[in-house]
């Protein structure tokens, strides 16, 4: 859950007035810190006369009155994020729209208490009215603390689905991944499927994925993702040459692309419609987000939320590769929530089996148990439920399996589960007091064996000495 | 693209002369007029379009101008500018053959680079290899005494000096066709272009007598009458009634002379 937290930013206002230094689209209100090649390069980048794609749908919501946005890295390394909308009709009277554009710079080191999302800094902006044109501002406009608050956004999966099906949100986040350039035709709801998209992107990736919605193509600003609805002929003869995809989702072939453990993650997010956890799991501080490590972290992902559906026997196998494979820095906390809820199913599962069902998974318990010390403490937990489930059976079944457990063990070992060994011993010895020498029969074979493990231990002498003293019940 | 290909199959390298303004000037208006003039073979020239996209610039204004409405804003995108390249010459046997390209840039594109040069680098691009500039400068405005088509200009011609001339004791050889747009506000700059200019826009043409070789003054007009209404905005609208160009091609005609020396 993102805390609330302040971003300091400057601000800059792009858009056509007359005033008496001039008139037509250009920077009309800055903040003082923006600098002149921050300048440039946002006045290349915003859009002008007729540069917005004619609103479609117009459903209320989050983003009411935003026709257009825009992410992208300014020179020297600060973020900008950009809303546009209309703000009446063009003052020189030759037809069309006035564009208004408020632009707000950041510092990349500030993106991450954003969680890696320029969509909560748009929320924030239409939140703090930013999306209302301000036609008459100073010329000077103050540094703004813009309080962050919401995290991602909520994207119906019928609006997703209708926008992209699976097999082209897949091919245009892995386009995303490797570095190409699209433009895809979406008919309305830019900005939620924008940010969809960009939620299936790891945090520290998206500083340098620049996109834009409900704009047209321009070479002035050539984002990595594009969502608009335009006339297909000219947005195709404007990349023509360049290295830009155009996706047209309701024409040709659906795409095939590679399937992989964070393609798989990612969709699952986007099939429930849950891209709020999706951006919390994937806007992470990954300390490096190439191939490899995605891959480690969408089966890490993908191996959690499987858990619920996963039997017992392979739960109890994935613990065992995640707890005896090599885990890097950056992913134990990952692994440590997989290895804590697949250890909370289990428990779960092992509290409602009876011992019957429970046996089958007991030498596998017993030999995570053996195997370090981290599996060790892992299975501690569930062998002590595996022999409460043993000792509702009968204390010598319990007995019985617990003898698996402490068979090739080291002493430092012993020593650590000496009360679960205790609990089923002492268990056994009181039953063995009360049992009758028809009960008691059978017992010695099970007790010598304790002896050879355990001759110190004086739950192992006293179950001996009712063995072993003559019959009088 | 398509120009770069045109311009490589005549071998020969184009001349480009680029119109270039303040927004809302007129150039697209002036630079559409003055194209299907030279279609029309006005004045003896002869102008053949190389590639159909150089007939849409002329296409689009001679259309609205005929709906009576001026044509829209031109975008600042660079990918919305019209380019126009035509082989020109003079309807005559042995006439020497111009190759000219003619960007119809946005005056917000010019306003940008030339207050933060290298903005559009396209624009400083195009300026480094013309071989001939026409400068449109609002005469409505300047001769009701506003200083902004002065300031312009003065800025303008001052980011060209910059850009064109390597050595300060150099002059500026590029020859620059001032041109006194929408001179049908204050016809009397018809008589005297050059006495006009140099009241009203006494700091273009005092920037122009110092540092540049090959410059005249010229008035232009496309509109012969403009009714006024408004939008939903309180806008004022002007509505071309009646089309009547009158100084398009002389400035263009200078130019043309100007060039290869």
């Amino acid at each position: 859950m993102m805390s609330e937290t302040n971003l300091v930013c400057d601000q800059a206002i792009f858009t056509s007035i007359r005033t008496p230094l001039g008139e037509g689209y250009r920077i009309i209100a800055a903040s003082r810190h923006l600098r002149p090649d921050e300048k440039q390069a946002i006045t290349r980048s915003s859009p002008s006369h007729d540069a917005l794609c004619p609103p479609t749908d117009n459903t209320p919501g989050t983003f009411t009155n935003v026709l257009g946005a825009a992410f992208y890295s300014l020179p020297r390394g600060r973020l900008c994020v950009a809303l546009s909308c209309y703000a009446g009709a063009e003052h020189t009277g030759r037809g069309g729209q006035r564009v208004y554009t408020h632009n707000l710079v950041f510092d990349k080191n500030d993106f991450p208490r954003c969680q890696y999302n320029p969509f909560a800094v748009l929320r924030a902006m239409v939140d703090a009215g930013l999306s209302s044109p301000q036609l008459k501002p100073p010329p000077v406009l103050p540094e703004l603390e813009l309080p962050i608050t919401k995290p991602a956004g909520e994207v119906s999966p019928v609006a997703l689905n209708a926008a992209l099906d699976p097999a082209w949100r897949s091919y245009v986040l892995n386009a995303l991944l490797v570095d190409r350039s699209l433009i895809v035709d979406v008919v309305d709801g830019w900005l939620e499927i924008a940010e969809a998209l960009l939620m299936g992107v790891p945090g520290p990736m998206r500083a340098e994925i620049s996109f834009g919605t409900g704009m047209r193509f321009s070479i002035g600003r050539c984002h990595r993702l594009l969502l608009l609805h335009d006339d297909p002929n000219v947005t195709r003869s404007r990349i023509a040459g360049r290295p830009v995809e155009y996706v047209d989702p309701a024409l040709g072939q659906e795409p095939e692309t590679p399937m992989s453990a964070w393609l798989s993650f990612v969709e699952r997010h986007w099939t429930s419609g849950d891209v709020a956890t999706l951006s919390r799991r994937t806007s992470r501080a990954f300390v490096n987000t190439d191939g490899t490590v995605r891959e480690r972290v969408g089966r890490i992902y993908n191996d959690t939320d499987a858990i619920p559906e996963t039997d017992t026997a392979k739960l109890l196998e994935v613990a065992r590769d995640y707890l005896n494979g090599p885990k890097a820095e950056w992913e134990k906390d990952l692994v440590d929530e997989l290895l804590n809820t697949t250890q909370c199913a289990l428990l779960g599962r092992l509290n409602r089996m009876p011992w019957m069902e429970a046996s089958r998974h007991w030498h596998a318990i017993c030999a995570l148990w053996r195997q370090s010390k981290e599996c060790h403490n892992f299975a501690h937990p569930l062998a002590e439920q595996a022999l409460t489930s043993a000792k509702a059976e009968h204390p010598t079944v319990a007995a019985t399996a617990a003898l698996e457990l402490v068979s090739k063990v080291s002493a430092v070992v012993q020593e650590e589960h000496n009360t679960l060994v205790h609990n089923v011993l002492a268990r056994l010895a009181d039953w063995a007091d009360r049992a009758t020498d028809a009960q008691i029969e059978g017992l010695s074979d099970l007790c010598l064996r304790w002896r050879a493990a355990r001759p110190q231990c004086p739950f192992v002498e006293r179950i001996h000495q009712r063995c072993t003293a003559p019959a009088t019940r | 693209m398509a120009l770069i290909q045109e311009a490589l199959s005549q071998e020969r390298d184009p001349c480009i002369v680029t119109v270039i303004g303040d927004s809302n000037v007129g150039k697209t208006v002036y630079l559409g007029m003055l194209l299907d003039m030279l279609s029309k073979r006005a004045e003896d020239f002869e102008a053949i379009p190389k590639g159909a996209y150089s007939v849409n610039l002329q296409h689009n204004v001679i259309s609205y101008l005929a709906a009576r409405q001026f044509p829209p804003k031109t975008a600042m995108e660079v990918d919305d500018w019209h380019w126009a390249y035509y082989q020109v010459s003079r309807h005559k046997r042995n006439a020497r053959i111009y190759d000219l390209v003619m960007p119809d840039m946005a005056g917000e594109a010019i306003a940008a680079e030339v207050a933060s040069p290298n903005t559009f680098a396209v624009i400083r691009s195009l300026l480094e290899k013309s071989a001939g500039a026409i400068l449109l400068v609002d005469a409505a405005l300047a001769g009701a005494g506003s200083p902004q088509p002065d300031f312009f200009a003065l800025k303008l011609m001052s980011y060209l000096d910059g850009v064109l001339v390597s050595r300060r004791e150099e002059r500026l050889s590029t020859p620059i066709g001032v041109v006194l747009s929408k001179a049908d506000y204050c016809p009397e700059s018809f008589d005297d272009p050059r006495g006009f200019a140099r009241t009203n826009l006494n700091r273009l043409w005092n920037m122009c007598e110092s540092r540049f070789e090959s410059f005249d003054f010229f008035a232009t007009s496309v509109v012969g009458a403009l009714g006024y209404g408004t939008d939903e905005s309180e806008n004022v609208i002007p509505y071309p009634l009646h089309i009547a160009p009158r100084g398009i091609l002389e400035p263009f005609e200078w130019v043309l002379s100007k060039l290869g020396r």
